[in-house]
């Protein structure tokens, strides 16, 4: 940065100056140069006397905003937190399937002959996040990233944020009304997880994509954390719906998902 | 994809999230309310995140806030709820002999201000004074950074700043008296 070496003459010049000098953006030489002018001129010592003022109030008590701390957990999981390690991502996808299966009974031979059969603790992990995303969004100032009871919202916004989205349907007429739509954080990867409303229960439903298109095949509703949790395959997804509804209503609503998105 | 996804979020953890704070604290003055902030702040972190592989040296925080701006003025210019000047009007805003020449309030008056008082004054500042000032005041950059995040000569930074003190104060004084 340099500056005329003569005293600037313009009001204006010596305003600017006069905040470069207070801002510590002047070196040495033109500091000093430029206190001496303001020896010698009151009506720069004023402006003076009102600029430190000004900058004292401001840093005083000028509002600092800070990140909401949900807002900041959020972010984190989403860019910063590394990936769970322990499966490659669609492994893991296949083998939430595959474990959601062997939680029921009668299929686990047919489903882990040929694709291995994953450690049970990492359905326990799954649907541990699967619930944490569901309570931390009830805690949350608002249960979803993208408040908006039209799909063609919702979808859009997922597709963008992370490339994927499950078929977004409106429910309303049926009682489950569509709310938005959020980004969970399922075995250390980004899924979508859509958000109804039924009358005063909030239903996640969070859809974890699947290596091949899956037929329809449904689970028995579990408890996990004192929430219900009915997860099933279909199409693209494994879909885990979350609530504290009665069982009856949740396998209603996954009954009344599945149909609309044949 | 695993790799390159780690190496990533390990970047991200060192170049961006220690300067979350100032990047939301520009949005949330930019935006004007704290929805639209975070949706500044979400985008701007996907922004980041994308190009992080992008970024060679230095200063994160400069990265990051210019990624903030650009996003935010984006966002303000679709919503038109705050009114937005673009670079190329300043001329109208930055009258030769200013209507400053009324006299600013007395430094003891100024001095007097309160939360309320300064973030009202803060908040009604034209958008080019506006980021400048919080650049400089709140988040503490020095002029040549705010030059490079706003895209402008370091002259126009100071005359901005400037003006920006001027308007403050005399919207401190017609507040206060």
């Amino acid at each position: 940065m340099t500056f005329p070496s003569d005293p600037p003459r313009e009001d204006a010049d010596r305003a600017l100056l006069l905040n470069a000098h207070l801002d510590g953006e002047l070196d040495a030489a033109d500091s000093l140069a430029f206190e001496h002018s303001i020896k010698a001129d009151p009506a720069l010592q004023a402006e003076q006397a009102r600029l430190l003022a000004l900058k004292g109030a401001v840093e005083r008590h000028a509002t600092r905003y800070t990140l909401p701390a949900n807002v900041h957990r959020r972010l984190h999981r989403q860019f910063a937190q590394p990936a769970a390690p322990r499966l490659p991502w669609r492994a893991m996808a296949a083998s939430i399937a595959i474990s959601a299966m062997v939680a029921s009974a009668g299929t686990y031979v047919a489903l882990t002959s040929g694709l291995g059969r994953a450690p049970q603790t990492d359905m326990q992990d799954v649907l541990g996040s699967i619930v944490a995303g569901h309570q931390r969004s009830l805690l949350a100032e608002r249960p979803v990233d993208v408040a908006s009871s039209d799909r063609h919202t919702v979808k859009p916004w997922l597709s963008n944020k992370i490339a994927t989205s499950p078929p977004v349907v409106d429910l309303a007429d049926q009682g489950f009304m569509l709310v938005g739509g959020r980004i969970d954080i399922v075995a250390g990867r980004p899924v979508p997880t859509l958000v109804y409303r039924h009358r005063e229960h909030l239903i996640s439903l969070t859809a974890v994509p699947v290596r091949a298109p899956q037929a329809v095949r449904a689970d028995e509703a579990q408890s996990v954390a004192g929430y219900r949790v009915l997860s099933w395959l279909a199409g693209d997804f494994s879909y885990f719906a979350v609530s504290d509804m009665l069982p009856a209503e949740l396998t209603d609503f996954s009954q009344r998902y599945r149909e609309a998105t044949l | 994809m695993g790799v390159a996804d780690d190496r990533a979020r390990i970047l991200f953890s060192e170049v961006v999230m220690p300067h979350l704070d100032d990047a939301y604290s520009l949005a949330r003055w930019l935006a004007g309310n704290p929805h639209d902030a975070e949706d500044i702040v979400q985008e701007a972190c996907l922004r980041a995140f994308r190009a992080i592989g992008q970024f060679s040296s230095g200063n994160g925080r400069a990265w990051l806030l210019a990624i903030v701006r650009n996003v935010a003025l984006t966002l303000l210019a679709r919503n038109r709820r705050t009114p937005v000047v673009a670079t190329d009007d300043l001329a109208e805003l930055e009258p030769a002999a200013d209507e400053t020449d009324q006299p600013s309030p007395e430094a003891a008056l100024i001095a007097k201000a309160d939360a309320a008082v300064l973030d009202k004054a803060i908040a009604a500042l034209p958008t080019p004074f506006r980021e400048t000032l919080v650049l400089r005041d709140m988040n503490g950059l020095s002029y040549k950074e705010i030059a490079a995040i706003t895209l402008s000569p370091v002259g126009t930074v100071m005359s901005r700043l400037a003006r920006a003190r001027k308007l403050l104060m005399a919207a401190i004084g017609k507040e206060i008296q």
